[in-house]
């Protein structure tokens, strides 16, 4: 699904204006993509968590050439989908 | 990294905030906006959001997990999960802490490290340096008597490296961070502050890292001295490498003309000596022949071609194929008559077929002797009464009663000429 059908079903479902809904949906993900990177985590009920993560650095070996390369620590967002979404997921299993 | 957690009204707060609309409206909007998201899924479509992700539904199969504990069995149920892959715009900024960092090759830095800053404290550790020797010879020694107490000390020994190296990469780290600590924010200043504990934590007391270094460069001179005897003959080595490269391709050069030569002689002998070879070659040369002298005007070529086809009768079942092409050559070319049987004076009644049919066995073949007389007669079918008639000698090919393309041929020439009128 794109974005355009996306903002098409929710404005159909709350009887909006279109570019109303395109503003809203601009917004929420800026706001989303701006406190994340501020290190919080969004819970979002019986849809799922999204989460920063730290990845320690690793050092790995080349099996090879025997080169040692260290990787810095990383930080990454992590989505854990909720108990409610799971189960209705697997619902038609 | 921090615990502070969003929940969905403090998202809507901020929505109002920066769009200036009700509570009540941004509410619907979050509902309506995830309940999308999760029937999508539930479809099984995937979900993109710009500068933020895409969401996707990827289902897995029944798998077994073992407990290592109980050494017990699980299965898992197949099952539906969703995952979320950051846009590459949420994935920069989220990581923008440690954006400047990039993975580093080790062993390089480790060199200069090694030459530049632990050679020179050498001299004032001697006294560790004889204790090195001192541990060694003593190991010697307990090896020689009990082996599993100096395996349990070499298990010690590995151990010991791995701490080395941990010390080795915090050490760069720190080195990593120093570089860009003016320009980053307070927080780095604070990871920086952990790691620097964490070092103090781990360093081993430095007599036993000394001799350790000690023993590795020990180690590593000795390598040394080893590789720069080894070092000196491989260069006039390499010289002589050099030397040789050319030398194959001289030898090939020497070859080449032998390998000529011998391909040469081997195709004559064959050609001498192989009697379908010999044949082939003598057809090829044939129709080159045949080409030259039909490119040519030649006029004589007709009166040549049956004595050439009657000496070559045998011959002719052979070269059937080549004789197709030669046919369509004949076709194609405009025909010379110089050379005639007899000439007759038309009587009445009496036709050009007729006389085809006397001469050339097939009343079709009329056509030729119209060519040939075209000067004489205006129309095939209207031909006065005592006009003398000459009728050419032709190609045996040409008139061959047994091939069909022939007799299409004349057909076809039959129409034209009757067409025309």
């Amino acid at each position: 699904m794109t974005q355009k059908e996306l903002i098409d079903i929710i404005a159909k479902n709350i009887q909006f204006p279109r570019e109303e809904v395109e503003k809203l949906l601009w917004t929420t993900s800026f706001i989303l993509i701006r406190e994340l990177s501020e290190g919080k985590n969004i819970e979002i009920p019986d849809f799922g968590n999204f989460e920063i993560k730290k990845r320690e650095e690793k050092l790995l070996v080349h099996p090879v050439t025997k080169k040692r390369v260290l990787f810095p620590p990383k930080l990454e967002v992590q989505f854990k989908q909720s108990y409610a979404l799971a189960k209705k997921l697997n619902k038609f299993f | 990294m921090s615990d502070v957690r969003l929940n969905i009204e403090s998202l809507v707060d901020l929505l109002v905030e920066e769009v200036q609309t009700n509570r009540r409206e941004a509410e619907e909007f979050f509902k309506a906006f995830f309940a999308a998201l999760e029937s999508a899924l539930l479809d099984g479509e995937t979900v993109t959001i710009k500068n933020f992700g895409t969401f996707q539904v990827v289902r897995r199969g029944p798998h077994r997990i073992l407990n290592f504990q109980n050494r017990r069995e699980f299965i898992i149920p197949r099952r539906c999960k969703v995952i979320f892959t950051p846009d590459e715009i949420l994935r920069d900024l989220v990581n923008k802490p440690f954006s400047y960092l990039e993975p580093v090759e080790l062993d390089v830095e480790d060199k200069d490290e090694n030459f530049v800053s632990e050679e020179p404290p050498l001299e004032p550790l001697s006294i560790f340096n004889e204790q090195a020797t001192e541990i060694k010879s003593l190991l010697e020694e307990i090896k020689n008597l009990s082996p599993p107490s100096y395996s349990s000390l070499q298990n010690e020994a590995v151990e010991n490296v791995p701490m080395k190296e941990k010390e080795e990469s915090s050490e760069q780290k720190k080195e990593d961070e120093n570089i860009p600590e003016e320009i980053i924010e307070e927080k780095n200043e604070e990871i920086l502050v952990s790691y620097n504990n964490e070092e103090e934590e781990i360093v081993p007391p430095p007599s036993i890292i000394n001799s350790k270094n000690e023993e590795d460069n020990f180690d590593e001179s000795y390598k040394n001295e080893n590789l720069e005897p080894l070092g000196i003959p491989s260069r006039p080595f390499k010289g002589n490498n050099l030397s040789d490269i050319p030398s194959p391709r001289k030898r090939r050069h020497f070859w080449l003309p032998l390998v000529l030569f011998i391909i040469i002689v081997g195709g004559v002998s064959l050609y001498y000596f192989y009697s379908p070879v010999n044949e082939y070659v003598n057809t090829l040369l044939k129709i080159k022949t045949d080409k030259n002298l039909i490119s040519g005007e030649n006029k004589n070529f007709i009166t040549e071609q049956p004595f050439v086809a009657k000496d070559s009768l045998g011959e002719v079942s052979k070269q059937s194929a080549n004789e197709v092409d030669s046919l369509q050559i004949l076709f194609d070319t405009p025909r010379y008559y110089s050379e005639f049987i007899t000439t007759e004076k038309i009587i009445e009644g009496s036709r050009l077929a007729g006389l085809s049919r006397r001469y050339y066995g097939v009343p079709v073949f009329w056509v030729y002797i119209y060519e040939a007389n075209r000067d004489r007669i205006a129309h095939p079918d209207n031909i006065p009464v005592g006009t003398p008639i000459r009728v050419p000698k032709l190609d045996s090919r040409l008139i061959d009663t047994s091939n069909p393309r022939c007799l299409e041929k004349a057909k076809e020439l039959e129409k034209l000429y009757l067409g025309k009128k």
